[in-house]
This record gives C-alpha cells, sequence and structure tokens, in this order.
C-alpha cells in the first residue's frame, strides 16, 4: 500500500479534517501520515521543520522527538546541508524551493545517502502550470545524482486538501511521465512503507 | 464519398477510460474537457499530443469519457493526475479505470449514480463554534469556512472544509 507521508490537515496548512482526509485516502485506497507538528494516537505523526539557521534545526529537531516523521522544508543551501547531514531528519522537502537550482549537490547527495535522509518530490507543486518546468528540471539533475550517489527519491502529494490526494497509479503515471524507468517507480511507491517498517511505527 | 476505413491490420488498438470530476465548484462539461486537454498540451506538447490519438468521447459535470490508443494509457492517466485547476476553480479528475469498449466503460465504472446530497441549512459545531453544513453525503459534510479559514479556503481554490460526522460528535 501506498503510505503518503506528507499531508496537511485543518489543524496546519489545510482546509480538512484529519477523519475526512482519512476516509478519502482509504477510498483511493493509499494511507496517509499527518504533517501537522500534532501528535496523533491513530495517525502517523509527522513535522514539518523550518529553521532559518543550523542552529535553529538543531534545535528543533532535539525537541521533536517524539514525532513518526520528521521532515525539514528545505530551500535554503545552509538548511538542505544541515538537513541532510543529520539521520534523525527523515526527509528533505523541496530543496530546490525559492532557488534558480535544484538545490541538491554531490555533497548533499551523498550525505543523504550515507545518513539516509530521503529527498523529497512532491506532487502539489507540479498542479502549478509555471513551477512545472523548474520542478522537472531540478528532478533531471537530482536523477543523475541518484544513479550516483544512490540516495532515495520519496514521493509525497504535500496535499493541504482532499481533492490533492493522488492513488498509487496515478503517481506511477505521473513518474512514468516524467522519465523515470519502471524499477525506480515501484522503489519510490514502496519507500514509504519501507521507511515506516524500518522506523517501527507499525 | 466516404474514405474506406484503413485494414484491420494498421488499424490502432482503441482503450477508453473512464474519469471522475471531482470538486466543491459546480464544473460544467465544458470546463472538464478544457482541463483535461490544457494540462494534456502543457504538459505534453503538440507533437507528442498527437501520438496519443486523444479523442473525448463525453465530458459531463460528473465524468469524462476519454478515448486513446493502448500504448498511451499511463500518459493520459499521469496527464489528468496533474489537473489541479481550472479557470480559478480546483479540480481533480480521478481515473477510474481502462476498458476496450465504450459500452464496458459504462458498465463498470459508471453505473454507480453520485451521492450528493444537498442540504437546505443546517448547523454544526467544528471546533467551538457554529458552522453551516452545505452539502452531506454518507458520513461526509461539506462545511462553508468562517472568517477564519476563509482566506485559507480562497489560497487553496477550493469552497469549502471538509469533515466527517465523527468530527462533529466528538466535540
Amino acid at each position: 500500500m501506498f503510505i503518503d507521508l506528507r499531508v496537511h490537515s485543518i489543524n496546519s496548512k489545510g482546509v480538512d479534517s484529519p477523519s475526512r482526509l482519512k476516509k478519502e485516502a482509504r477510498d483511493l485506497g493509499i494511507e496517509v501520515a499527518l504533517c501537522d507538528g500534532i501528535k496523533y494516537d491513530d495517525f502517523i505523526s509527522g513535522i514539518e521543520l523550518t529553521a532559518r539557521n543550523k542552529r535553529e534545526l538543531i534545535r528543533e529537531i532535539i525537541s521533536s522527538k517524539k514525532f513518526d516523521i520528521i521532515v525539514v522544508h528545505g530551500g535554503r543551501a545552509e538548511i538542505n546541508r544541515s538537513a541532510v547531514s543529520d539521520s534523525r531528519v527523515d526527509v528533505l522537502a523541496h530543496p530546490w524551493l525559492g532557488r534558480r537550482d535544484s538545490g541538491v549537490d554531490a555533497v548533499v547527495a551523498r550525505e543523504a545517502a550515507d545518513n539516509g535522509v530521503a529527498i523529497e518530490l512532491c506532487i502539489s507543486y507540479l498542479l502549478i502550470q509555471h513551477q512545472r518546468l523548474k520542478i522537472f528540471s531540478s528532478l533531471r539533475r537530482i536523477k543523475k545524482l541518484k544513479d550516483k550517489y544512490n540516495f532515495e527519491i520519496l514521493v509525497t502529494s504535500g496535499a493541504k486538501c482532499k481533492y490533492d490526494l493522488r492513488n498509487k497509479y496515478e503517481i506511477a503515471s505521473i513518474l512514468y511521465l516524467l522519465g523515470l524507468e519502471e524499477e525506480d517507480i515501484k522503489e519510490s511507491i514502496n519507500l514509504p512503507e519501507k521507511l515506516i517498517r524500518e522506523k517501527g511505527i507499525k | 464519398m466516404r474514405i474506406k476505413s484503413l485494414p484491420s491490420t494498421l488499424r490502432e488498438r482503441k482503450r477508453y477510460i473512464a474519469f471522475i470530476v471531482e470538486s466543491d465548484h459546480k464544473i460544467s462539461g465544458e470546463e472538464a474537457r478544457e482541463a483535461l486537454l490544457d494540462s494534456t498540451l502543457n504538459l505534453l506538447g503538440e507533437v507528442r499530443s498527437s501520438r496519443l490519438s486523444l479523442r473525448i468521447i463525453k465530458a459531463t459535470s460528473d465524468y469524462i469519457i476519454v478515448g486513446c490508443n493502448h500504448i498511451s494509457v499511463e500518459k493520459i492517466i499521469g496527464c489528468a493526475a496533474l489537473t489541479g485547476e481550472i479557470r480559478g476553480k480546483k479540480i481533480h479528475l480521478r481515473s477510474l479505470g481502462t476498458s476496450g469498449t465504450i459500452k464496458a466503460v459504462h458498465k463498470k465504472f459508471l453505473s454507480r449514480n453520485k451521492e450528493v446530497i444537498e442540504v437546505e441549512e443546517s448547523k454544526v459545531i467544528f471546533k467551538g463554534k457554529a458552522f453551516t453544513v452545505a452539502r452531506k453525503f454518507n458520513i461526509c459534510l461539506d462545511l462553508v469556512p468562517d472568517e477564519e479559514f476563509l482566506r485559507r479556503v480562497k489560497k487553496l481554490k477550493v469552497e469549502y472544509i471538509g469533515i466527517t460526522q465523527t468530527d462533529v460528535r466528538g466535540e
């Protein structure tokens, strides 16, 4: 089963309640993890950390121990590099945000592979037409680095409402359109489940 | 005089895909068709789109049936999955499945009616505040946003806040 590891409910940036998202996800045949910064009993709970510098990020990571998934809001070069250097971080989200380049260089790629931090590909940014071109070119660069350094690419919907959720087949089709090979697609779809199993959450 | 059809060995193998139109807003068939075509053209360009043999068989406010050749099914589902909005309204074209004939598409995927029950006026308490219920189906409730959520709802280009009956009972 595909697990969407970054979904926002009404308790953070979204407009749907956790139970509504759970119902919609069940209809689509997927499972959702809520990235609200709130510890839920019946959901996989995550937190998205936003920091201005390395020191602040480390402080936030230490205070987020209780969450199942720790996602770092990427974009700034310093934050991207600090996030992948810490093995307590699970996902580096949108490293290209607000940048002209992809935000992932050889150092980031090597550190991500060594510390087991996955780099996120967020579908919700692809829904905005003027951003697609930039994300596609960033992804091509990230894919080249992935082939060399072998870090993980995690696909999430980044959904803030129920209409942003995508099922397994839709995500596979999107990745196919982006030019990923069949094996990479399978690996990306199974990665969230593997991550959850390794962490012993379920 | 009509031209003769291609010999059967040269004909393309056809597939039909059913998509359901999901949105908070009222979406016309024309808008749904435009959303799919826009997304395909923007993503693949005119040259690659022409290789799909894409034709829209039927587009209504609830569903779309699309015809294509058998090697393009994945591409069209991918393009539809990346349809985010049309004319400032949030929309999602969810693929239901693929079939070899239009009749089978209707029988397999579109035989169930969309269960939307419009509610005239009723109030529920959610997060300690009273909200007006706009739509109700099964256990799902769509609420009209108050001032606190109005900006967020507008930014995401939806119209309602989605909750279930368990949220109301929990209060």
